[in-house]
Parts: C-alpha cells; structure tokens; sequence
C-alpha cells in the first residue's frame, strides 16, 4: 500500500489507468458523497445535485487549472440504453460527459430530461402546424 | 550640448514609451482574443457549411442570411478542427439540448469519431420534428423504471416529502 501510495502522489498519470475511489464532499450543495453504491467507479458527480468539478482536461490526468463549478445541462442516451449526464464548466465552458450513477437523484436527472419540454423555443402553435401538415399530405 | 544629450535621452525615451505602450496593448489584445470566446467564433466560421455529408442536404437558392453552422435538416455538422487546432474531419452528430433561456437553446453535438462535443445556437430554421426526436430520446429509454419513481424520489438526494415517511 505505501508503494501504491508513493506511485500516487508522484506518477502524474495514475488516475489515467486507476479509478479514484476517494469520498469527497460537494462543493456545491455539502453532500458527503462515498463511492459505495455507485455502480461505477469513475463517479465524477455528487449524486444529489449532479454538479462536477472541472479537473480533467483529458479523463484522468489532473491536468485543469480551471476548479471551476460543472453544471449538468443536458442527458444523452448511448447505443446501449444507458444515460450519460453532459456538464458545463462556468468559467471557461469546457463541455464533458460522464456516465450516471446507480445512487444518482432520479428527480434531477427526470428534471434534466424533461427541461427541453418546459420552455418555449417550440411553441405549440408549431406543433400543431406539423400536425396539421402531415394530417392532410 | 547638454541640451542635445538632454533631448536625445527625451526621444529615446518617448520613443521607449511609445513601443512599451504598443507592446502592452498588444499582448492585451492577444490575451483578451485567446480568453474570450472570439477564438471559438474565428474557429467557428470553419464550420459553415453549404451541403450536409450526413443527410444529402444542399444549400437552397433562395437562402437568406449567413451559411449555417450545422445542417438545418439532420442537425449534424462536420467537425473540421478540434478545441487543440488539429484536424478532424468526423460528423458531428446532435446528442442533446441545452436549455439555456427559454427562448435561446443550443445544440449539443457530439463527434462521431473523436468523441468531442460543442454547441451550436439553434434556430428558427431548424427541422423541429428532429429537435422533439432527440429531446424526447432520454425520455423513451429511462435507466429507473418510471412507473415507480415516487418511490426512489428519496434515494439519491435530500427530499423533504419522504423524509418521514419511512
């Protein structure tokens, strides 16, 4: 364990090849976030609030001098079903993707999903233009 | 001759001014240019594109306005040149949104084939039934069974209603 120790606090690369399993709290709302439960072990996120912070540059090397806050703005769904969360950094608009956690707050995470549904960029007169259109070609 | 030397030394000087108050200005300019997003914009303006290598769509005659940024029928654009300046070339393909006002939305894309994403503004002249497609796709395959979702409200985060009643 001392080597493994030694191997961390020097070799730059290391958590390119090992996950970080540390607990660590949340700088954004307080959670005290452990990796127990998780269901993966390259958590990047606090499970209530879904923030991030920006450390990586390249996944794995700690190579950001930005710390700046990571806020989730969106979900996108891969090949095999599964749900990633996209966070933006605040101060330099980094963009980065990170798997969702089994312990994650499903509430947030519907929340996100449904967001695109609650705002007016669409506004429903169009989709009943659309309607119309495709009813009477 | 004391003059001359005296005006001499002036000169040098102001001319040192001169050339330290240019220098600054411009190193100014050059941070200001590389930290604010006019760097994105000038890297931007490759993207602008007349016809679409993912859908077959092609540039009408009767377009007004600037070329767009990503093709207004399928919503994927080319990814020319990464954040880093090299060249890429792969389809960018739209993952998602991102709600940024009510009005304002942007495009989240993703590359096909080194798997970095940016955004794009959205706009009046986008395909609409895509933009409900993708907005909807996380909707269809949820990773919780939705039937059940007010029963795992309380697990991941702090949640007054169930709170107490366990």
């Amino acid at each position: 364990m001392n080597r493994e120790n030694k191997k961390r606090k020097y070799d730059r690369k290391y958590f390119r090849t090992h996950p970080c399993t540390d607990p660590f709290t949340c700088k954004v709302c307080g959670w005290p976030v452990v990796p127990a439960g998780a269901g993966t072990s390259h958590r990047n996120h606090c499970p209530n609030c879904l923030y991030s912070i920006h450390l990586d540059n390249e996944p794995g090397d700690r190579g950001s001098d930005c710390y700046g806050r990571m806020e989730p703005i969106g979900v996108w769904v891969r090949k095999n079903g599964e749900w990633v969360i996209i966070h933006r950094c605040i101060i330099c608009g980094k963009i980065s993707s990170n798997r969702v956690a089994a312990d994650d707050n499903p509430a947030r995470l519907m929340a996100l999903a449904m967001r695109p549904f609650g705002s007016a960029a669409i506004p429903r007169e169009d989709i009943r233009k659309i309607t119309d259109y495709f009813s009477t070609v | 001759m004391k003059y001359r030397k005296y005006k001499r030394y002036k000169d040098h000087n102001e001319d040192y001014e001169f050339e330290d108050n240019e220098y600054r200005n411009n190193t100014q300019e050059r941070y200001v240019k590389n930290r604010s997003k006019e760097n994105i914009s000038d890297s931007r303006k490759n993207c602008e594109m007349t016809e679409c290598l993912n859908c077959g769509w092609t540039l009408p005659s009767d377009w007004k306005g600037s070329l767009p940024e990503h093709c207004p029928n399928c919503l994927s654009g080319i990814h020319r040149e990464t954040e880093e300046g090299y060249e890429c070339g792969g389809i960018l393909e739209p993952v998602g949104f991102w709600v940024k006002d009510d009005d304002k939305w942007e495009i989240i894309q993703r590359c096909r084939f080194c798997g970095e994403m940016r955004t794009t503004p959205m706009n009046g002249k986008d395909n609409r039934i895509k933009v409900l497609s993708i907005a909807s796709r996380p909707l269809s395959m949820p990773p919780f069974p939705i039937e059940r979702i007010k029963e795992l409200r309380g697990i991941g985060g702090r949640d007054d209603e169930t709170e107490g009643g366990e």
